[in-house]
């Protein structure tokens, strides 16, 4: 019986990869095997020996890409999350919070500043990889589904929906290891949908948190009193906000450059283009916080934690990891909310595409079809 | 003990090369089924006739060899080739795509159900063509343009690529390998006044009209065929047309084609 158990598993293993795992082992399991490093997410370190964290951290062609278990740390260097934070998890995408409220984004260009006496902790994230069980989506998701379909349907003839990937919320886990004074955090996101999962540090107070970026933005695991703003990226762009940093050397455009790919002169201009956002951001970030914006970043563009206060090596007191099921979460939303497995039948987001594509077609998707067969 | 852990060695080894072998086979090339679409193909979707023989080569009175979309779109009539098109570019009504008893969706849908429905932007097209030069003709794609959908005034714009059949010919082609092809592009003015730039269908005849009498201008030689038909149709009497002909012209002389290398 075990053996046959075992062997399922591999087969399992096998044909799906250890993403089939995520679906049927418990988190518990699930972690202890990252941290163990039999689970995919984190491959062998990509330089050195994997005895230090910066042997996880890649500086590739698309950015700062963490492929180990590291933590962004102050500086935005790199430090094991074992470290820094105790119980961690990224096996997140089938926890369900206990409760969802909504938040709005601010109206103006204006965020309250930092008090004096508080500590500001800016953390960025790029992509994380963390899909959770909820997604939020409206009217333009939807007709951009519709869309995906017919164009995946007219090109291949397969009628394929959309899962909605791109709807769902995504993780970032932010540990709080500040103890001497009440953090102020900047939460920074790519332009994706976002939950900030917060863990404190015993002794940790956070002031208030501003949500910067993102199609949708939200937090877990924040004191219900605790104030949050948000400025999504469309409010930033509105207020003429563009966030821009430094490019690393590992960038795509340094590499083309040394190819021949591109000139020196195409070169020197795209970085003087930048240098010039740059320093616009920068300002904005220290008139608005008290720090400019590259500086006082910590995160990369890949990654899935960052640390706002100092390591438990230096002084330190380790957070400990507050999962998203059963959470709090306060979020931003669009028209139609979706938590996975409580949805109605028919419901879901792409039910609703398929029915859209439906009736645009008056009932016959195979009218979707053109082409004529040349020989 | 033993027998336990040789036992489950040879279970995991007989499922591991299980699995790679089906692996293997999943990577291989696809079959035809797998490439059938997996619902079956609308009437607008045609099937040409058993391909004929065709010339493979033909050179320009200049010497040069003729591009094969060329070639293909003067020589290949007994069936539909992708080169020889009439594209139609033109604005719509939005209410015009929408079914009895329906209403336009909100805004962010416009253009998708634009999408969805532009073949009956089509209309009568192939009808005019039909009419004209074509002995058979099929919509082979119809799209909103990108972008293009105007909410405020109901309208988007289209494309639509045509492709179609000449009527017979009723003399014969010369000597093909004394023959050179000789191509020209032709814009085709409308008169607003004259109505025949109201609609898209009747620029579209208006163009495939003056192509025909084109080629029958004793200048373009033997056998004139339309190659092309591109017209723009932005509304009542606001319309550009433009046509693309080819003709043989006998060798001149001193020159002697010779096949293409390869």
């Amino acid at each position: 019986m075990f053996g046959a158990a075992i062997l399922l598993a591999v087969i399992a293993v096998a044909a799906g990869g250890y993403a089939v795992l995520d679906r049927v082992l418990p988190n518990r399991l699930l972690a202890y095997m990252d941290q163990v490093g039999l689970s995919s997410r984190y491959g062998p370190p990509p330089t050195g020996t994997g005895d230090i964290a910066t042997d996880y951290l890649v500086d590739g062609p698309d950015g700062m890409d963490a492929q180990g278990p590291i933590a962004a740390v102050a500086g935005n260097s790199a430090a094991f999350i074992r470290d820094v934070i105790s119980g961690y998890s990224t096996r997140v995408s089938r926890d369900v919070p206990a409760e969802i409220t909504t938040i709005r984004p601010i109206l103006g260009c204006n965020l309250t500043p930092p008090s004096a006496g508080s500590k500001v902790g800016h953390v960025t994230a790029g992509r994380s990889d963390m899909p959770l069980a909820m997604a939020t989506y409206g009217d333009a998701d939807l007709a951009a589904a519709v869309q995906g379909l017919v164009n995946t349907y007219r090109e291949t003839g397969k009628l394929v929906a959309a899962s909605g990937e791109e709807i769902s919320f995504q993780g970032y886990d932010v540990a709080v290891t500040e103890t001497t004074a009440p953090v102020y955090l900047v939460l920074e996101s790519s332009d994706v949908h976002r939950i900030w999962n917060i863990h404190l540090a015993p002794g940790a107070q956070i002031e208030r948190v501003i949500l910067l970026g993102g199609a949708q933005a939200g937090v877990a695991n924040l004191d219900p009193v605790i104030p949050v703003e948000v400025m999504l990226a469309s409010g930033m762009e509105a207020c003429g906000i563009a966030p821009a940093y430094r490019l690393s050397r590992g960038n795509a455009l340094f590499a083309s450059l040394e190819a021949g790919t591109i000139t020196q002169d195409e070169a020197n201009q795209t970085l003087a283009q930048l240098d010039d956002a740059v320093a616009k951001y920068d300002s904005w970030f220290e008139l608005n916080f008290g720090v400019p914006a590259g500086a006082s970043r910590i995160g990369w563009d890949r990654g899935t934690i960052s640390v706002v206060g100092p390591l438990p090596t230096d002084g330190g007191v380790q957070a400990k990891w507050a999962p998203i099921l059963g959470a709090e979460v306060r979020a931003t939303q669009d028209s139609f909310i979706e938590i996975r497995g409580q949805i109605a039948d028919g419901a879901d987001f792409t039910s609703r595409v398929t029915a859209i594509a439906t009736t645009f077609a008056a009932g016959d998707l195979t009218t979707l079809r053109q082409g004529v067969e040349f020989r | 003990m033993l027998k336990v852990v040789i036992g489950l060695g040879v279970m995991l080894m007989l499922a591991g090369f299980g699995l790679a072998s089906w692996q293997f086979l999943q990577s291989g090339p696809p079959t035809t089924a797998t490439q059938e679409p997996a619902i079956a193909a609308p009437a607008v979707v045609k099937k040409a006739a058993k391909p004929a023989p065709v010339t493979t080569w033909l050179i320009s009175p200049t010497g040069s060899p003729v591009s094969r979309a060329d070639l293909r779109a003067y020589l290949v009539q007994d069936r539909f080739v992708e080169s020889r098109t009439v594209v139609i570019t033109r604005t719509a009504q939005l209410v015009d795509l929408l079914q009895a008893g329906e209403k336009l969706p909100d805004t962010a849908y416009l253009e998708v159900l634009s999408d969805i429905r532009a073949p009956k932007v089509a209309g009568k097209a192939c009808e005019v063509l039909l009419s004209t030069l074509a002995a058979e003709c099929a919509i082979n794609s119809a799209r909103v343009v990108p972008g293009s959908v105007d909410a405020t005034n109901g309208k988007a714009q289209f494309r639509l690529e045509l492709v179609y059949r000449l009527k017979p010919a009723e003399t014969e082609l010369p000597d093909l390998a004394r023959s050179a092809l000789s191509n020209e592009s032709l814009n085709i003015v409308v008169d607003p006044a004259s109505g025949r730039a109201d609609t898209a269908d009747t620029l579209l005849a208006a163009a495939a009209e003056a192509a025909l009498a084109a080629c029958a201008d004793p200048a373009r030689q033997k056998a004139c065929r339309v190659l092309r038909l591109d017209l723009i149709w932005r509304g009542k009497g606001i319309g550009v047309a433009r046509a693309e002909v080819g003709w043989l012209i006998p060798l001149p002389q001193g020159m002697f084609p010779v096949p293409p290398l390869g």
